[in-house]
């Protein structure tokens, strides 16, 4: 009830109102220090709006053949499979220049 | 460009309260940023993002700002301070108000921040990512006029030329000395990424040239990746000499360029001290830190243990595993942002989410090396490093490794210095 309460407000507010944040939104923000601008002109890719299956295959593999060259093979341990599944469905629904 | 006054500020808590969610009230909420660096420009960008109908200032003690990560390329005179600093004009072009002021007092109880000017800026909830102070006082002989003899260094702007030049003006042959603290201290690899790109400099217009870092502990950060690639590239040019040996500095006297070690003497033709350091001060005197040196905060939604509605993080509050640096700054004020956002809708914050960090050295401008953490909110509310994950640059790599580190180095910082600044 008080939840509804609140989206009416959002609706009343007309709102560019964001709704509310997800586990893979935080998440992104780490991800967003390197990758977050979409400019891609750099040595690290841009990866905003790229197809969620061609990210997850990304994912994955980094997590199954490590590698010494970058530094994903080490954070992408932490993940479960399913939260690597959101961070790539929230990765490709951003906007950016990958798309 | 000015919050809201103190009446319209309790006129709008009084509302909130009866809403209980002040998003809601006719009153817009108002988030008040102290600090202008990494922690405190994420926050107010991220947060005027998600939460447009949000009044976010962000207070600034300068209308320019210095980054400290790569001020060591200033220092070997690879890139200018220009190439480093930047002005809020983007900020306050995306919707923050920037006011210029230093912050006296952050008075949680009456939800004001004080500026040193006498004006008082109202708010709901504050963000306080001040840095750090270097502790003058922790090492006798050394304060704010030795530190123009013997330069810290340890905020970029003045001192990183002062160092510069004086590095430039080093007889042949002469001795490069470094004090460096125990932890916990801003950027923990920073110290040998320093070492490391002086020897850079010092190779090519002084190759006799001899650096001694006097450490306050015995072993530090990355600290075989630094040795390998110190023994490659500088061969017998960087001296490491642990607490165990050093016994810990005494004092130091800036007239005759010494640093007083328990069993050693070290005199330097340059002498670049970097002393202990504490949260900036405005948090000290808020008391922020209670009785101690850092801000204890709520791991998960870096509110403060002593001042409820004052956010801190960054290099000021101790931030469960994550090291004092940049990128950690970064992201911890972009996450508060959201914890603030859903506070003010009267939401749950997201607490399940991931936290990274990264930390590139340069130890040439074409030899880069990293240590990487991640970070979970555990059980008990404390933000741990994740087991089996991170980690650091492998041992023996190629050339082509750490040139690729080097140019992601350079990707990041330019990468997260345009989504700040530009
Ligand atoms: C030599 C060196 C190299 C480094 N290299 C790296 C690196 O490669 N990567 C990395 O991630 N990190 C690096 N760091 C660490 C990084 O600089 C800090 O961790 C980071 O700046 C912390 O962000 P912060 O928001 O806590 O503080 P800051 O970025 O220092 O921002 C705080 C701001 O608040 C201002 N302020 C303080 N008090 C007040 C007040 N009362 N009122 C108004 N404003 C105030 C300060 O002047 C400052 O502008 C390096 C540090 C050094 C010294």
């Amino acid at each position: 009830m008080f939840k509804n309460l609140i989206l009416l407000g959002f609706l009343f507010m007309g709102a560019a109102a964001a709704a509310q944040s997800t586990t893979a939104e935080v998440t992104y923000l780490s991800c967003a220090v390197c990758h977050g601008d979409g400019q891609g002109d750099d040595a690290i890719p841009a990866i905003q709006g790229r197809p969620h299956d061609m990210l997850l295959a990304s994912l994955s593999s980094f997590a199954a053949e490590g590698g010494t060259a970058t530094i994903m093979h080490r954070f992408i341990t932490a993940l479960t499979p399913a939260e690597m599944d959101d961070l790539a469905r929230h990765i490709s629904g951003l906007e950016g220049v990958a798309q | 460009m000015t919050g809201p006054t103190r009446r319209q500020t309790l006129a709008m808590a009084g509302s909130a309260g009866l809403l209980a969610a002040p998003a809601l009230s006719a009153g817009r909420a108002h988030v008040v940023v102290v600090g202008g660096g990494f922690g405190g420009t994420a926050a107010a960008r991220t947060l005027k993002e998600i939460a447009p109908d949000t009044d976010v200032t962000l207070v600034v003690d300068a209308d320019r700002f210095s980054t400290c990560p790569f001020s060591n390329l200033v220092l070997a005179d690879e890139i200018p301070l220009s190439r480093i600093t930047f002005g809020f004009d983007a900020v306050a072009a995306a919707g923050v108000s920037v006011r210029v002021g230093v912050a006296a007092e952050i008075d949680a109880a009456r939800k004001v921040v004080v500026l040193q000017d006498g004006n008082e800026i109202g708010f709901d909830r504050a963000i306080v990512s001040p840095g750090i102070d270097l502790n003058f006082g922790a090492i006798p002989g050394y304060d704010a006029g030795a530190a123009q003899r013997m330069p810290h260094a340890w905020k970029a702007g003045v001192q990183t030329e002062l160092l510069r030049d004086q590095i430039g003006a080093m007889p042949p042959g002469g001795t490069f000395v470094m004090s460096v603290p125990n932890n916990p201290y801003r950027c923990p690899p920073g110290p040998y990424e320093r070492a490391s790109l002086v020897a850079h400099r010092l190779s090519r217009i002084n190759p006799t040239a001899k650096i001694i870092i006097v450490d306050g502990k015995d072993s530090f950060s990355k600290q075989s990746l630094f040795m390998e690639g110190w023994d490659r590239l500088y061969p017998g040019m960087i001296t490491h000499v642990p607490f165990a040996e050093n016994g810990g500095v005494k004092d130091v006297d800036a007239a005759t360029l010494t640093v007083e070690a328990a069993f050693e003497t070290f005199r330097g033709d340059v002498v670049n001290v970097i002393p202990p350091q504490t949260a900036a001060g405005v948090a000290l005197r808020s008391g922020l830190a209670g009785d101690g040196d850092w801000c204890q905060i709520d791991q998960a939604t870096f509110e403060s243990e002593t001042a409820p509605g004052v956010h801190v993080l960054g290099d000021a509050a101790i931030v469960g595993d994550m090291p004092k640096s940049g990128f950690s700054a970064s992201v911890q004020g972009a996450v508060c942002a959201h914890v603030v956002a859903s506070w003010l809708k009267g939401a749950e914050p997201v607490s399940d989410a991931v936290l990274l960090n990264t930390c590139y050295s340069l130890l040439s401008p074409d030899y880069g090396i990293s240590v990487a953490g991640v970070y979970r909110v555990n059980a008990e509310g404390r933000l741990k490093s994740v087991r089996d994950a991170g980690g650091n640059s492998p041992m023996a790599a190629d050339d082509g490794v750490r040139q690729a580190e080097a140019g992601f180095a350079l990707s990041w910082y330019d990468t997260l210095t345009r989504q700040l600044f530009g």
